[in-house]
């Protein structure tokens, strides 16, 4: 098993390198100039070509990817062009607000998606499922940041009951959570429709298989056939398509981040490409790409969990 | 008691999209304690049909059962709550099915497969349920039980599969096991295996069984008594020797003619013409009309009903020439 994992790790390692190759030559490719923007557009054209010297932007870019790959093996991202800090500290500050909120996001789509989903299976066809199949249809429309207004709107502004605005602090844990609620639903909306209609159409193809009718003939509760034999089948690839879409999560969580005011790597990521710092941005690739991965591994753990027949090979 | 199982009149109707049609109509048979009745047709000829039926494995949507009775030992298989049938199945009435390998759940091992069987039925611990388990596996010849327990079905065999299925169908000492054509999937050397497996068992375990089959061979080989079904209704049945020897249906003489033999030149081989007619599609009459080798001296506007011939009386034909 640790074998396992550490090997998979290390084939993490040339997808790393692939993102941040990527990266960083189509972020050096896009309009701006880092030094533009610190100094503003009235700067000289002597003190731009100075602090371009000053900020390592003069020489050749192959240079700089170099460099960036030698401080990136020892596990440091480099200084913010902007900010003048290094890039781990400044990460290390949000990072946790950002994994609190797709963790959370997660979970309650898996939560309240799962019962609705196996619902709209066993009782298919009926008034409750179509409610579901088109909420989750719904769900599945909303683009992030809409939904996150119209929660605004609904919860904070008319009814009052959070902030607008939630930059918890992170010492005080039932402001943590307060805040977390509404950015927390908007993410697990999005999560909620998915695990809902991969669930229900998962679930039942289980249920016309031929160990389901031989659990019948065994005379078992109907329960236990639904429950024990169909679900944990059924629950193979649902767990595929929840892997899928943290990843898309974390995407939306830039949004939600954005709306909700909230702090986290969404919304350094667009002051970063607001600032042009190249630096940072880089950085934060290199810790989305990681994250993926991480995610992708932890899903593949999970299924071999769930199904003997992937367990060890 | 003197039967087991008496199914009368039995007719089930699947849904198609446009309206219900008949799968089986006006099934009737019935089944002595310890005798083993192989139900034999072509495929879609309703034999498994009749097996749900009698089960209550038939879907829930779709489908729906007519008219009929089906006394097992003595109380109706058809109308008796759903509850008290789930009790029964399982315990005194059980199924062995045709794919062994997709009959059993890929997620739980074989062995806690089986107790589960035990433990639903039998009011007893896991502890126990598990020994049963082992005993059964021991009983059904599957080498080093112990260690096979915590197999799952993709480390088995197909044949080892169907052994684990026949344990857990005689978990609790049925009266009665439906087998539903349990060799079609496995090849021929593990086929004989498995029959004689359980011939083996049924002897010492003093019970009934219903074997679906289309393999006449087979037939030849387990039962006692032998019911031929065409298009949705038994057409013949006998006991196995008269049914060889002396088959009186045309389909019943004709399929016996279809059959390839070693010991004769296979020249004689005669395929019966033309096609089963479908669902939706039914004759008024005799279904086996339009295939028929003697319809010249027959009529197609009756349906002739399943009837003792006079000089055999164990022999019931549905044929209007056999009357």
């Amino acid at each position: 098993m640790l074998q396992y994992i550490i090997k998979r790790l290390l084939l993490a390692i040339p997808i790393l390198l692939a993102v941040v190759t990527l990266v960083f030559f189509v972020v050096r490719m896009a309009p701006g100039d880092p030094a533009q923007v610190i100094l503003g557009d009235s700067a000289s054209h002597e003190s731009l070509t100075a602090l371009r010297a000053e900020l390592g932007l003069d020489r050749p870019v192959i240079v700089q990817y170099g460099e960036f790959l030698g401080s990136l093996v020892q596990g440091d991202l480099g200084n913010s062009i902007i900010r003048k800090q290094s890039i781990n500290s400044i990460i290390a500050d949000v990072l946790p607000y950002t994994v609190e909120l797709t963790l959370a996001g997660v979970l309650l789509g898996v939560i309240i998606g799962l019962p609705l989903g196996v619902f709209s299976a066993v009782y298919r066809n009926s008034l409750g499922d179509y409610i579901t199949r088109i909420g989750s249809l719904i769900g599945l429309s909303f683009p992030a940041f809409y939904s996150g207004i119209l929660l605004l709107l609904a919860f904070s502004v008319y009814l009052g009951w959070f902030p607008v605005i939630s930059d918890p602090d992170m010492d005080n844990l039932g402001e943590r959570l307060h805040m977390l609620v509404l950015p927390a639903i908007n993410l697990g909306l999005i999560m909620m429709a998915y695990v809902v209609r991969s669930a229900r159409s998962s679930l039942l193809e289980t249920l016309g298989e031929d160990y389901i009718r031989t659990a019948k003939a065994k005379g078992l509760p109907g329960i236990i056939i639904l429950y024990k034999h169909a679900l944990k089948n059924a629950l193979i690839p649902v767990i595929t398509i929840i892997g899928l879409y943290i990843g898309v999560l974390v995407g939306n969580s830039v949004l939600t981040e954005i709306v909700f005011n909230r702090p986290g790597l969404g919304k350094l990521i667009l002051s970063a490409l607001d600032e042009r710092d190249y630096n940072l941005l880089q950085g934060l690739m290199v810790i989305y790409a990681f994250l993926i991965v991480l995610v992708n591994l932890v899903t593949d753990l999970t299924y071999g969990m769930v199904d003997p027949r992937i367990r060890k090979q | 008691m003197k039967y087991i199982l008496e199914v009368k009149d039995l007719s089930t109707a699947f849904k198609l999209q446009s309206g219900w049609y008949p799968a089986t109509t006006d099934i009737s048979f019935s089944l002595k304690p310890n005798e083993t009745l192989a139900i034999v047709g072509e495929s879609g000829c309703g034999k498994s049909v009749t097996a749900f039926s009698l089960m209550g494995l038939l879907p829930e949507h779709g489908s729906r059962i007519d008219s009929g009775t089906a006394l097992f030992k003595g109380e109706d298989l058809l109308t008796m709550p759903r509850e008290k049938l789930r009790k029964i199945r399982g315990s005194a009435m059980t199924m062995i099915f045709q794919e062994p390998m997709t009959s059993l759940n890929p997620v739980f091992t074989v062995g806690s497969q089986i107790a589960e069987a035990v433990f639903y039925h039998m009011n007893v611990g896991k502890a126990a349920a598990k020994k049963r388990a082992l005993e059964l596996m021991d009983m059904v010849k599957i080498p080093d039980p112990v260690n096979r327990y915590d197999d799952y079905p993709h480390h088995l065999s197909g044949g080892m599969c169907q052994r684990i299925m026949i344990a857990m169908s005689l978990a609790c000492e049925p009266d009665l096991v439906f087998a539903d054509e349990p060799t079609t999937a496995l090849d021929v050397t593990i086929q004989a295996q498995m029959l004689y497996l359980l011939h083996e068992l049924k002897e010492k375990q003093h019970m009934s069984m219903i074997f679906i089959t289309h393999d006449l061979g087979v037939v030849a080989h387990v039962a006692d008594r032998v019911a031929v079904m065409y298009a949705g209704t038994i057409v013949e049945t006998a006991s196995v020797t008269d049914l060889f020897a002396n088959p009186r249906h045309p389909y019943t003489q004709a399929l016996l003619k279809s059959i390839p033999r070693l010991d004769k030149d296979n020249k004689d081989i005669s395929p019966i013409q033309g096609m089963v007619p479908s669902i939706d599609n039914m004759p008024e009459g005799c279904r086996f009309f339009d295939r028929c080798e003697r319809k010249d001296q027959c009529r197609s506007d009756i349906l002739p009903q399943l009837m003792p011939l006079k000089d055999n009386p164990t022999q019931l034909v549905r044929c209007l020439l056999c009357e």
